[in-house]
């Protein structure tokens, strides 16, 4: 086929740069190509997630921390000048925890500006009162509202609030607010914060909004008989009127409602709040 | 007869070695030519199926961190939180840039604006807080935040 050396030399040359073309036209084809990075959203999705475990915790923590603070009735009051140091201390202690278990520094601090100073009423099932009786005068908002009562026992508990205008019961069978009710059985919880709340019991639910109270308005206990359970009445600013011989316990010039300043921080997140453990709830 | 045929075996009036290369190139050029086009189609649309997946990636990791914003910030009363993703600057060599919008319904939506397509990705939201509509991000400062009850992005509002 190939009769002489020139033309054996032509078909190399030829060769030769078919060869050439075809390995430019594959530079030119992978020159196109965009190089992309892969990446990976995992790291700061747990990120944030570890944000909303670690704030959602520590709120919750606070709160029980509040409760056991003061009393073994779980009572929601603190004493200002114990509670800011004891705070401290936990707030370190919980960002040592943290360090150990997410690569994050927490810092948890009482915001003593934001707290609501007030009085508090509370009692237990040894607590009884000898007719009605007076708690507080003059209140100008109630921070919270919480009553726990349990078993089948005998029970009768009447407060009243400016005069009549609502009035909470609770007797062996049911529960009412003003002209509404729900019975109950083994279980009864009313918490009302500020604008409203609940009550929860073993039959039933019954949500009630603001409190149809003036400006300012009294508030008295009828606590004939509590079979085993507790309650307390806080609220902000004022003081409770109870008598000295009366055997309701009571507090002035307390937290009743503290606030908190948390910070959160990782390599991916900054987050930082104010938080008060009882807010307002949305009806 | 012999002499005829050993005419027509020495004749090469017809073969012309220009013209066979000038064939042969002609025939290279038109076979890489094709190649290119039909190889360079495929390559761009594989690129555009790569970048709206790792778009979409982006898009739906965003619409994570906002919600996530968002339920931080109905926690408490000041809420401050800002995070800083680790996205690529670009997505198949052409960047991006993201911003809040709202859809029909006027609910919160996630808009990505890329040369890689002529609509904007659209990925909602659901939240409480308000969306800052007026901000925007570009792929090479990628962070959100929550600042004054509103969810804005970008580092010049992120960093005030």
């Amino acid at each position: 086929m190939v009769d002489s050396n020139a033309e054996r030399a032509q078909l190399l040359l030829i060769t030769a740069l078919l060869i050439a073309t075809f390995i430019m036209s594959a530079v030119v084809l992978l020159n196109l190509l965009h190089e992309s990075p892969s990446f990976d959203t995992q790291q700061d999705s747990l990120s944030m997630s570890d944000t909303e475990r670690v704030s959602a915790q520590l709120e919750a923590d606070l709160q029980q921390y509040f409760y056991a603070h003061s009393s073994d009735e779980l009572v929601g009051y603190a004493e200002e000048g114990d509670f800011d140091g004891e705070i401290d201390e936990l707030g370190s202690r919980y960002t040592n925890l943290i360090g150990q278990s997410a690569s994050g520094h927490l810092n948890v601090e009482y915001n003593s500006g934001e707290s609501e100073m007030g009085a508090i009423v509370y009692g237990n099932e040894t607590t009884e009162t000898e007719g009605s009786e007076q708690i507080f005068t003059e209140v100008g908002e109630i921070t919270r509202f919480y009553l726990e009562a349990t078993g089948d026992g005998f029970v009768d508990i009447t407060f009243n609030m400016s005069d009549g205008t609502d009035v909470f019961e609770i007797s062996e069978e049911d529960v009412s607010w003003n002209d509404e009710s729900v019975e109950w059985d083994q279980f009864v919880e009313v918490d009302f914060t500020y604008g409203g709340g609940e009550i929860r019991t073993d039959e039933g639910y019954l949500s009630f909004s603001e409190l149809e109270t003036d400006e300012e308005f009294n508030v008295s206990a009828d606590i004939n008989h509590l079979e085993e359970g507790r309650f307390y009445i806080s609220t902000q600013g004022g003081s409770n009127s109870l008598e000295p011989d009366s055997r309701l316990n009571g507090e002035n010039g307390v937290i009743v409602n503290p606030a908190f300043d948390i910070s959160y921080t990782n390599p991916d997140i900054r987050y930082s709040n104010t938080i008060q453990l009882f807010e307002e709830r949305d009806q | 007869m012999r002499g005829t045929e050993s005419k027509l075996k020495k004749d090469e009036r017809a073969v012309s070695i220009p013209l066979t290369h000038a064939l042969t190139f002609g025939i290279t050029a038109i076979l890489v030519t094709l190649l290119l086009s039909s190889a360079g189609a495929f390559l761009q649309s594989q690129e555009q199926v790569v970048g709206e997946s790792q778009l979409n990636e982006i898009g739906s990791d965003i619409a994570s961190h906002t919600e996530s914003l968002d339920r931080l910030n109905q926690r408490g009363d000041s809420g401050d939180a800002s995070v800083s993703p680790a996205y690529p600057s670009a997505v198949v060599g052409d960047s991006y840039t993201i911003s809040f919008g709202t859809d029909d319904d006027g609910g919160g939506v996630i808009e990505i604006e890329t040369s890689l397509r002529d609509h904007s990705l659209v990925y909602p939201v659901s939240n409480e807080t308000a969306l800052d509509t007026d901000a925007e991000m570009e792929s090479t400062d990628p962070v959100l935040c929550v600042r004054d009850d509103e969810i804005t992005l970008g580092e010049e509002n992120c960093d005030e």
